[in-house]
C-alpha cells in the first residue's frame, strides 16, 4: 500500500530540516562554550590586575591618604589601574573625610575626572552615562557645567544619570536647570530622579520654583509644591497655603499638604485643618492630618480627635497616628478615644496609634 | 589593644576598617555575615564589635540583639554601622543595647577614635 | 478507496499539522526570545550605573509591604523571615500572614521575634475568607506585623497582607524563596522612574535545588543534582526569563509570579484584590488589572525584571510536580474561561491580540496537540501510513526545534546574567536540553492534559491548604489607601500613615 502523500517529497524535506537543526545546534553549543571559556578568562584576567593594586586602595582610604602609597597607586601600569579604577569609584561612595579626600586626589593623579569631561562627549550612550556618573561622584572644575549640558542629552538614561550626580554635587548652580527639567517642555526626566537631586540641592532653587507655581499644566503646579517642601523652603509657606486654599486640582493640594507637613511652618494649620472637613477628597483629608501632625500643633488636637471615628478608614487612622505624633496633649486625646466604649471604631485606631506613640504603654 | 570583631558584607568597606583597625594595634576578627558575626562572638569573645546593620540573614541589630540577650556576651560593647539614615534603626540600636553608631558613608579615622572611646568607656 | 486508506490519509495529515504546529509554536517563542534579548541589552547596559542606593537618599522613595503568606511552615519561617528583614530598602515592613496553620509556624515566630498582640485595625478593602483573629508585632522596633487568621488559603492570605499592609506598594513573596538581596530596591525602581504610570513589577523565579543557600542568600549557584530538577532550570529559563521578558517588552505581560511580584497597593485594591476561587489567583489578577485599566482607558504599565531574581526549590519527585502541573493547567484554564472575552479582542492592546490567544493556542491545548501528536504518530506506523523512517525524522524535527529554543535560552543566559558558573554546570545543562524536550515534555503534557480535563469535567479542585469556609467579605473601593507623606504626583491617590 503506497503511502498517500509524497513520500519522497517529503522525507528529503524532513532530512533538510534535520540536517539543518543539527548545525544549529553545534552552532548554539560551541557559542555557549566559547562565551563560558571568554568569561572564565576575562575574570581571572581581572582578578589578576585587581590583586596588586586593591590592597594599596585599602591602606590609601583606611590610611588618610599616606604619600607613599598613594604614588604607587598614581604609578601603577595602565592594565592595573583599569581594572581598580571602578572599585576605587564604588569606594568613594562608602567614605567620608580625610579618606575620601585621599581617593579623589589619587583620581585626579589619575586623570579620571578630565578623561571623565571627554567621555561624557563621546558618541556611545553608555560611555557618556558612565562618565556623568563619575564627574558626579569626582567632582572637579568644570564638571557642573558639563552635567546641565548632559540634562538635555537624547538618550533618557543619560539624562538620569546627569540629574542624580547633579544632586551628589549639590552645586546651587543645578538649582536653575533642574527646576527647568520639572517644569518646562523640554525632554523628559522622571522627576523621582530630579526632585532627590533638587531637595539636595536646597534652598537655591526656591526662587526658580516660586516662579512655575502658576503654571497653567496641574502635573507641573503639583511638582512645584512637592518640590518647595522637600528643599525646605519655609518662606514659601504662604504661597503653599494658598496652593492649598484655591488651586482648581485636587492632586495639587494634596502635594500642597504634604509640603507643608515637611516644612512644619505652625500657621499652615489651621489651613490644613480645614482642608481634612469631611467634603474633601479621602486622600486629601488623610494627607492633610498626617501634615497637622508633623507640624505638632496642639490646637489641631480637637479636630483630629473627632477624625478618628471617621468613617474612611484611612483618614481615621492618619488623624490617630497624627495625633500620637503631636506629643503629651495629642496621646492623652488618645487615651480618652481608647476608652470610648460608645465609638467602638474611634476606640480600635486609638489604641493602635497609642500602641507606636514613643514611650507609652498602650 | 584590644580584640574587635567587624562584621560586614560588604568586602570594600570590611577591609578598610579591618586595615584601620589593624593599624592601630588591634587585633580584629572578621565576619562576613551576621550568623557569623553571632558565632565569633560567642566563641572568642572579642573586646568590642563592630557591626554592620544590613547584613544577609542575621541584621547587625539581630546580633546586638542576641549578644545582649546572652548573658556571657552582654557585656561587649556594640558599634553599629548603618547605611540606612534611618531614625528608626538608630532609635532601636540603641534600645537594644548599642553603644555607638556611625553611619556609612564614614570616616575611618572617626570609627577608629569611636572604637578608642567605646573601649575606654567599657574598660572603667 | 478503502476506510483503511482514508483514516490513512487523515493519519498523515494529523502528522504534517502537528509537525506545523511545533514549528509555529517555537517559532513564537523564538520571537518572544528576540524580544527579550533586546531587554536585556537595555537592563544589562542600565545595570552598571542603576545607583539602587539612591533610594535611601531619595525622601521620596515609596515604602513597601512585603506581604508573606505562611501555611505550616514551623521548620523554615523564622530563617525565611530574618532573610526579608535583611533586605535592602530603606522603608519596607515585612507581613507575615499565618494562615491558620495546624503547627507551630505562629509560636515559633511568637518565641523567637517576641512578638506582643498589637491593637492594628485591619481594614477590609479587599474581600478575605479568613478571619482575622489577632495581629502581632515585635516587642523592639522591628518593621514586622504577624497576622494570625483563620485558614482561607493562599489568595485569602495574601488579600489579608494587602489589606494590612501600610505602605503604598505591597509586594508578595512566597515564604520558600530566596530573594537577591537588592530584590526589593530594584523591583521597586521602575516605581521611582516612572510613577504614573507603573502598577506592577514582576521578577523572575529560578530554580535553586542544590544550591549552596547560607544566610538567606545563594552562595553559590549550581546545577541540581536530579534530573528532574535540572530540567526544570532550563525550563524556567526559557519560559519565565525569557518568554516573559518579552511579553513585558510588547507591554502583554499576563503573569507576575505570585512568589516574587510588586504592586501599587492602590490599584490591587481598586479591581478588589486576589479571587479567592482560583486556583492561579497570580496571573487572574494580572490579566484582571490589564482588563480594569484598558476599560478606564488608562495608560499603564506593567513590567518584567530580568533580574533580581526569586530562588526557589521546584519539586524533586514524579508526583509532586505532577500536581503542580495538573494545579497550573487548571488555573489557566479558569483564568482564560472567565477572561474569555478579552481574548482576540483589540480592545484590550497587545494583551488580547497577542498574548492571550498565544496562551490558548500554545498553552493550553499544547498538551492536546502533542499528545494527539503521538498517538498519531504511533497509529500512523500500526496503519502502515508511514514508515520507520519518516516516523524518526518526522520526530526528530519536532524535538530538535524544542532542543534548539532551549539551547538558544541557555546562551542568552551565558552572554547576559551568567548565573552560572563551572564547566560541570554547563554539561548539565546540555544536558537537560534534551531531556527537556525528549521525556520531560511529553510526561507533563500528560499532567496538563489531565488537568484540562479535570476542568472540564469541573471537578472540585484539591488544594492543600483550602479548607472552604463560608465566610466572605464584601468588596468595596474606599478610593483610598495607605497615603504616606510620599507618593507619584498625579498618580491615582494614596493617603498617610504616620509612623
Amino acid at each position: 500500500m503506497p503511502p498517500p502523500v509524497g513520500p519522497v517529497v517529503d522525507r528529503g524535506v524532513l532530512v533538510g530540516a534535520v540536517a539543518g537543526l543539527v548545525v544549529v545546534l553545534l552552532a548554539l553549543a560551541v557559542a555557549l562554550l566559547t562565551g563560558r571559556w571568554w568569561r572564565r578568562r576575562t575574570e581571572a584576567r581581572r582578578a589578576r590586575r585587581l590583586a596588586p593594586g586593591r590592597p594599596l586602595l585599602v591602606a590609601l582610604a583606611a590610611g588618610d591618604g599616606d604619600d607613599a602609597v598613594l604614588d604607587r597607586l598614581a604609578t601603577l601600569p595602565r592594565a592595573q589601574w583599569r581594572a581598580l579604577e571602578p572599585v576605587a569609584v564604588s569606594m568613594l561612595g562608602k567614605l567620608r573625610g580625610g579618606a575620601r579626600a585621599a581617593i579623589v586626589a589619587l583620581l585626579e593623579r589619575r586623570g579620571t575626572a578630565v578623561r571623565a569631561l571627554h567621555d561624557s562627549r563621546r558618541r556611545r550612550p553608555t560611555v557618556r552615562a558612565r562618565a556623568a556618573h563619575l564627574l558626579g561622584v569626582v567632582g572637579g572644575p568644570g564638571a557642573t557645567a558639563r552635567l546641565v549640558v548632559l540634562l538635555a542629552d537624547r538618550d533618557p538614561d543619560v539624562r538620569a544619570v546627569a540629574a542624580r550626580a547633579l544632586g551628589r554635587l549639590r552645586d546651587p548652580l543645578a538649582a536653575q536647570p533642574l527646576v527647568r527639567c520639572l517644569t518646562g517642555p523640554g525632554r523628559a526626566l522622571p522627576h523621582h530622579v530630579v526632585m532627590p537631586a533638587l531637595a539636595r540641592v536646597g534652598p537655591p532653587a526656591r526662587s526658580a520654583l516660586v516662579a512655575s507655581a502658576d503654571h497653567p499644566d496641574p502635573a507641573v503646579r503639583a511638582r512645584v509644591a512637592e518640590a518647595l517642601g522637600l528643599i525646605g523652603a519655609v518662606d514659601a509657606a504662604p504661597r503653599l497655603v494658598r496652593t492649598l486654599q484655591e488651586d482648581p486640582s485636587a492632586e495639587v493640594r494634596l502635594r500642597a499638604a504634604r509640603a507643608l507637613g515637611r516644612l512644619g511652618t505652625p500657621s499652615a494649620v489651621d489651613p490644613l485643618l480645614a482642608a481634612t472637613a469631611a467634603h474633601e477628597p479621602p486622600a486629601l483629608r488623610a494627607t492633610a492630618a498626617h501634615a497637622s501632625g508633623a507640624i505638632g500643633a496642639r490646637r489641631a488636637v480637637p479636630v483630629l480627635a473627632a477624625l478618628v471615628d471617621d468613617p474612611q478608614h484611612w483618614v481615621a487612622h492618619t488623624a490617630a497616628a497624627a495625633l500620637a505624633a503631636i506629643g503629651p496633649e495629642g496621646v492623652a486625646a488618645l487615651r480618652d478615644l481608647a476608652h470610648a466604649a460608645d465609638r467602638p471604631g474611634a476606640a480600635a485606631h486609638a489604641r493602635e496609634a497609642l500602641g507606636k506613640a514613643p514611650g507609652v504603654a498602650a | 589593644m584590644a580584640t574587635v570583631l567587624v562584621a560586614d558584607d560588604d568586602p570594600d568597606v570590611r577591609d578598610v576598617v579591618v586595615f584601620k583597625l589593624q593599624q592601630s594595634g588591634h587585633e580584629v576578627l572578621v565576619a562576613e555575615d551576621g550568623g557569623a558575626a553571632l558565632d565569633l562572638a560567642r566563641s572568642s569573645r572579642p573586646d568590642l564589635a563592630v557591626l554592620d546593620v544590613m547584613m544577609p540573614r542575621m541584621t547587625g541589630l539581630d546580633v546586638c540583639r542576641e549578644l545582649r540577650a546572652d548573658r556571657a556576651t552582654a557585656g561587649i560593647p556594640v558599634i553599629l554601622l548603618t547605611a540606612r539614615a534611618q531614625e528608626g534603626d538608630i532609635e532601636s540600636g540603641f534600645a537594644w543595647g548599642a553603644d555607638d553608631y556611625l553611619t556609612k558613608p564614614f570616616s575611618p579615622r572617626e570609627l577608629d577614635s569611636r572604637v578608642r572611646a567605646v573601649l575606654a568607656r567599657s574598660r572603667r | 478507496m478503502t476506510v483503511l486508506d482514508l483514516v490513512s490519509v487523515l493519519v498523515v495529515a494529523a502528522n504534517w499539522f502537528v509537525l506545523a504546529y511545533f514549528v509555529a509554536l517555537n517559532t513564537s517563542y523564538l520571537g518572544l526570545i528576540a524580544l527579550a534579548v533586546r531587554e536585556f541589552r537595555h537592563h544589562l547596559r542600565r545595570r552598571s550605573w542603576a545607583e539602587l542606593d539612591d533610594a535611601y537618599a531619595d525622601p521620596l522613595t515609596l515604602g513597601v509591604s512585603v506581604v508573606m503568606p505562611a501555611y505550616n511552615e514551623e521548620a523554615t519561617i523564622v530563617e525565611s523571615v530574618r532573610a526579608m528583614l535583611s533586605l535592602q530598602h530603606p522603608r519596607f515592613e515585612v507581613v507575615v500572614v499565618v494562615d491558620g496553620s495546624t503547627d507551630r509556624t505562629f509560636e515559633v515566630m511568637q518565641r523567637h521575634f517576641d512578638l506582643v498582640e498589637v491593637p492594628r485595625v485591619v481594614p477590609d478593602d479587599v474581600p478575605t475568607r479568613g478571619v482575622v483573629r489577632s495581629v502581632h508585632a515585635p516587642r523592639a522596633a522591628v518593621p514586622l506585623v504577624v497576622v494570625h487568621t483563620e485558614n482561607g488559603g493562599k489568595a485569602s492570605a495574601n488579600n489579608v497582607g494587602i489589606n494590612a499592609a501600610r505602605h503604598p506598594l505591597v509586594c508578595m513573596v512566597d515564604a520558600d524563596c530566596v530573594l537577591d538581596p537588592d530584590a526589593l530596591l530594584a523591583l521597586a525602581r521602575p516605581f521611582a522612574d516612572d510613577p504614573e504610570h507603573v502598577v506592577a513589577a514582576g521578577g523572575v523565579v529560578r530554580a535553586v535545588n542544590d544550591s549552596p543557600v547560607t544566610a538567606g542568600r545563594v552562595a553559590e549557584l549550581r546545577m541540581p543534582r536530579r534530573w528532574l530538577a535540572r530540567v526544570q532550570v532550563v525550563e524556567y529559563l526559557r519560559a519565565f526569563l525569557l518568554g516573559r521578558s518579552g511579553w513585558s517588552a510588547v507591554g502583554a505581560l499576563v503573569v507576575i509570579s505570585g512568589a516574587f511580584g510588586l504592586f501599587r497597593r492602590d490599584t490591587v485594591v481598586e479591581v478588589g484584590g486576589f479571587d479567592l476561587d482560583t486556583l492561579g489567583e497570580d496571573a487572574e489578577l494580572v490579566v484582571r488589572l490589564h482588563r480594569h485599566l484598558r476599560r478606564e482607558r488608562r495608560r499603564y504599565r506593567l513590567v518584567f525584571l530580568p533580574e533580581p531574581v526569586a530562588w526557589t526549590e521546584v519539586p524533586e519527585t514524579v508526583r509532586v510536580l505532577g500536581r503542580q502541573r495538573r494545579r497550573w493547567s487548571r488555573g489557566l484554564v479558569q483564568t482564560l474561561w472567565r477572561h474569555r472575552t478579552m481574548i482576540g479582542n483589540p480592545r484590550y492592546g497587545a494583551v488580547g491580540v497577542l498574548a492571550l490567544p498565544f496562551y490558548v493556542l500554545f498553552e493550553l491545548l499544547a498538551p492536546v496537540v502533542e499528545i494527539g501528536g503521538l498517538v498519531a504518530l504511533l497509529l500512523g506506523l500500526l496503519l502502515g501510513a508511514i514508515d520507520w523512517t519518516f516516523a524518526v525524522l518526522f520526530f526528530l524535527v519536532a524535538v530538535g526545534y524544542g532542543v534548539v529554543l532551549s539551547l538558544v535560552a541557555l546562551v542568552v543566559e551565558e552572554y547576559s546574567f551568567h548565573r552560572y558558573r563551572g564547566w560541570r554546570d554547563l554539561a548539565a545543562a546540555l544536558g537537560a536540553t534534551v531531556v527537556e524536550n525528549l521525556g520531560y515534555r511529553q510526561v507533563t503534557a500528560w499532567w496538563r492534559l489531565r488537568g484540562l480535563a479535570d476542568s472540564l469535567l469541573r471537578r472540585r479542585a484539591r488544594w492543600g491548604q483550602m479548607t472552604r469556609k463560608g465566610f466572605t467579605a464584601t468588596p468595596h473601593a474606599t478610593g483610598a489607601g495607605p497615603v504616606p507623606d510620599t507618593g507619584p504626583v498625579l498618580g491615582p491617590t494614596e493617603v498617610a500613615d504616620a509612623r
